[in-house]
């Protein structure tokens, strides 16, 4: 039988967060993922490390925290991730739509957001190829990018450096737990290990996880497309969004949603999302919503009618009831710590929430007040 | 019912579309060139073939007497899909279209192998070469090398010496002794054929060497020289036989792979071939797959050249015709005499020469750590080597995510067979079926303008 101080089931960017942040507090490190490195959420994601769509207090603290994180990660480790702060830009065309991409730039740079109004004149600046109906928006110089498959991989390297393990393609198949109820070990397709602290990272799955370990928990999938363009010179520089989208992340509606979330990377592709349906894991493409978000996106850069879509993904947002994730442990089982539901901000909120379990975990203090996060908040004390 | 739908205008979907039409039926053949013939028969605006032009031109009479036939050439199938026995496909002008009945006549394309300096210009797959002349007469050097293994090196050797370039060798790696005997052994009707090219080959004195490769070319911005070896039964240089040649350009082909990117948008069963690993259609005695209404015919099926694509679109057609009702079984029987018979005969004969000119595991020893492997990305044979084993990539799609192998502008059509077998050979197996199937995976089957995509929502 195998020891560690802490398993992390899930190998994506937040379990690979988890993990990293662990190994460098000294504690022993298991990561077991059923699947390879990467190979879910964080595989068909944009590498968003966003600041500027975040509304509630809490997930602003939290994001916040994760960006300057994400960057002392690129410090200590190397950055071999492309992690860059490229800046976003959210825009509106109606007044209504301005007024209230206003009100919650005001309420954000109360919480420590940057934000910039900017004009026309200054807009053209930072995006030269933007649509001249566009005449104000609101600039997050704070909003990053990164490429997350291989930020997950290059975390997981370093805490395999550190002394932790990494197994790929062993899928977890229960726990051990004395007689109190408490988590003593895991069990998986390869060997048992024993250990006092799970992690449970494993995203859109995170609810089956939680019920082999004898709890529950609700974490859906709910679906978005990305489209990419063939290669291009840099034509977008910001992470460039409609305001709708910030409304469409709150929404509680199944039906497809979609606005305009157009950036260029460093391979010289444009990235536009994003849409949202809560149909399952549903692989199937819908031509709706390729259709509406190439259309929304010429609105906002005209020059993309130039381009031609090269390949599309599709990946599956883990979300929570109430569309926070769910940080800390388990209100039914000692031992198991949930680190889901992060939706599309997983990437992003990946250190900060790496961070919290830590903390807990070692009994220290948390950067945060972290109660609006625990699991605690869905689950029926037994 | 509405109008069959034929992907592919080459032989196999030509022969469809002539049988549907003598059954009394309508169809639409779509291609991406802008004339028939796929790409055994590409030819330019004055339609000039050197042989076998009669086959096409019976074909291509008897198609444009048929009114019911139409051609819609010049256009790219972007996407298709499979729903309750309809299948549906989307043209890069912004149309689409859905039939009961569709046939798969996509063909294949060339097999690549990487090797130091494959990317320079110079460099081209035989096929490519081929094409070139074809369409346009243009040739891609005057003094050239064409390499590889399998008999496809012949007939692209000799017409480049028609088109008066001079080939300064054929190099065949495979150890095929008397190149010719053992093709009229397996089909006598192949001997004139290849009499024919070793008579052109042998009156420009073009040498012809068994058992050598190129591995390596070089040069300033283009190809100048290449690197030439005697490799053994696994294709492993043989130390001491190294010479180097001046040239101006290369072609080298390593046989052919069927294009099933359609074929997998379809969601039809697909079968990994036991010699050469390729994937391709699964089909039944009548060229159906295992999505009702949808057939497939030609290279789909397995490469297997011009005369097994003949008869199997014939076959599909005949069986499209029976589908949809235009003709009885008994007709049918009366149309197909001798078919069957003809496509395993065939079939036996194109699998014997996959197995004699396999591509053989060694060609990875050529590889050099700043090869490229993969040539939109630009992506080093070290760099894939370094995800297997610093980042910790254990299956070929990681590998790809991490390294970008086969995320570019070809969306691995020329490398994602190299990188499934490049990876497979780090992390210590041979790739999977599923990751064979996986390189086909393309929803977006070619590129579409983000206007026209924009506009069919409207």
């Amino acid at each position: 039988m195998k020891t560690a101080d802490v398993v992390v089931i899930g190998a994506g960017v937040v379990g690979s967060s988890c993990a990293l942040i662990m190994a460098e507090a000294g504690l022993k490190v298991i990561v077991v993922d059923r699947g390879p490195i990467a190979g879910g959420t964080t595989g068909a994601g944009e590498g968003n490390i966003m600041v500027s769509d975040k509304e509630i207090v809490p997930e602003i603290e939290l994001a916040v925290r994760s960006r300057d994180a994400w960057f002392e990660i690129a410090d200590r480790i190397g950055n071999n991730f492309e992690l860059h702060a490229k800046g976003g830009i959210a825009l509106s065309r109606t007044d209504s739509g301005m007024a209230g991409l206003r009100k919650l730039a005001a309420h954000q740079s109360a919480h420590g957001i940057e934000t910039i109004e900017v004009d026309g004149a200054r807009l053209r600046e930072l995006e030269p190829h933007m649509n001249p109906d566009i005449e104000t928006a609101i600039h997050y110089p704070g909003d990053g990018q990164c490429q997350p498959m291989l930020s997950a991989a290059y975390f997981l390297r370093t805490v395999r450096h550190l002394k932790g393990e990494v197994w790929q393609r062993t899928e977890v198949l229960g726990f051990l737990k004395d007689k109190d109820g408490a988590i003593t070990g895991v069990r998986t397709a390869r060997e048992e290990i024993s250990t006092r602290y799970v992690v449970n990272a494993t995203g859109t799955w995170a609810g089956d996880i939680a019920r082999l370990a004898g709890s529950e928990l609700s974490i859906m999938p709910r679906r978005g497309f990305i489209l990419v363009t063939t290669p291009a010179p840099r034509l977008i520089h910001h992470k460039v969004y409609d305001a709708d989208y910030v409304a469409n992340v709150a929404s509680d509606s199944p039906e497809l949603q979609s606005s305009a979330v157009v950036e260029g990377t460093e391979s010289g592709t444009i990235l536009i999302g994003a849409s949202r349906e809560r149909i399952g894991f549903d692989s199937r493409m819908n031509m709706a919503a390729l259709e509406r978000l190439a259309k929304q996106a010429i609105s906002v850069f005209p020059v993309l009618s130039k381009l031609e879509l090269l390949r599309v993904y599709h990946g599956f947002r883990p979300y929570s009831p109430d569309h926070l994730p769910v940080i800390g442990e388990d209100a039914n089982v000692k031992g198991l710590f949930h680190c889901a539901g992060h939706e599309g901000a997983g990437i992003g909120t990946a250190p900060g929430s790496g961070e919290l379990l830590t903390a807990m975990i070692l009994g220290k203090p948390t950067f945060m007040d972290a109660t609006p996060f625990l699991p605690s908040r869905f689950q029926g004390v037994a | 019912m509405s109008r069959t739908i034929i992907i592919g205008g080459g032989p196999a979907g030509m022969s469809a579309a002539v049988e549907i039409a003598r059954a009394g039926g309508d169809a639409i053949i779509i291609d991406s060139n802008p004339r028939l013939g796929g790409q055994y028969w590409r030819h330019g605006a004055d339609a000039k073939f050197s042989h076998d032009g009669e086959r096409f031109f019976a074909l291509q009479d008897e198609i444009s007497r048929h009114s019911e036939i139409e051609v819609r050439g010049g256009s790219q199938v972007w996407r298709a899909s499979y729903h309750d026995g309809v299948a549906s496909v989307w043209l890069n002008d912004g149309t689409s279209l859905a039939s009961e009945t569709l046939l798969i006549a996509t063909g294949a394309y060339d097999r690549s192998l990487p090797f130091p300096g494959w990317d320079l210009p110079g460099s081209m797959t035989a096929g490519g070469a081929q094409a070139l002349l074809k369409a346009s007469g243009a040739l891609l050097g005057r003094a050239v090398f064409v390499a590889g293994t399998g008999p496809f090196l012949l007939p692209v050797a000799a017409s480049l010496v028609e088109a008066g370039v001079k080939v300064l060798g054929v190099l065949e790696a495979n150890r095929v002794n008397g190149w010719i005997n053992h093709l009229g052994a397996v089909d006598f009707s192949k001997m004139k054929d290849a009499a024919r090219y070793f008579k052109i080959l042998a009156t420009a004195k073009v040498p012809i060497r068994i058992g050598y490769a190129i591995i390596e070319a070089r040069g300033d911005g283009r190809v100048e020289e290449v690197v030439i070896a005697k490799v053994d039964r696994n294709f492993a240089v043989k130390p001491g036989s190294v010479e180097v040649h001046k040239c101006d350009a290369i072609a080298t082909g390593w046989g052919f792979t069927p294009d099933l990117t359609l074929a997998h948008s379809l969601g039809v069963t697909t079968d990994i071939d036991v010699i050469d690993r390729s994937v391709v259609v699964h089909v039944d005695a009548f060229q159906e797959t295992s999505q009702h209404g949808v057939f497939a015919a030609g290279e789909s099926t397995g490469v297997g050249g011009v005369d097994l694509a003949l008869i199997e679109g014939r076959v599909a057609g005949i069986a499209i015709a029976v589908q949809r009702g235009l003709i009885s079984t008994m007709d049918a029987k009366n149309r197909s005499v001798g078919l069957a018979q003809e496509r395993s005969r065939i079939r036996k004969f194109a699998q014997a020469l996959l197995s004699v000119y396999k591509i053989r595991e060694g060609w990875r020893s050529w590889l050099h750590p700043e090869t490229i492997i993969c040539r939109c990305e630009e992506v080093t044979f070290a760099q894939v080597r370094n995800v297997v084993h610093d980042l910790g990539a254990s299956d070929v799609r990681t590998a790809k995510l991490l390294s970008r192998c086969g995320m570019g502008m070809c969306q691995g059509r020329v490398c994602g067979r190299i990188v499934a077998d490049v990876v497979g050979a780090e992390i210590g197996r041979s790739a999977t079926d599923d990751e064979l199937r996986g390189i086909h995976n393309r929803p977006i089957a070619h590129p579409i303008s983000l206007a026209t995509l924009a506009k069919q929502g409207q």
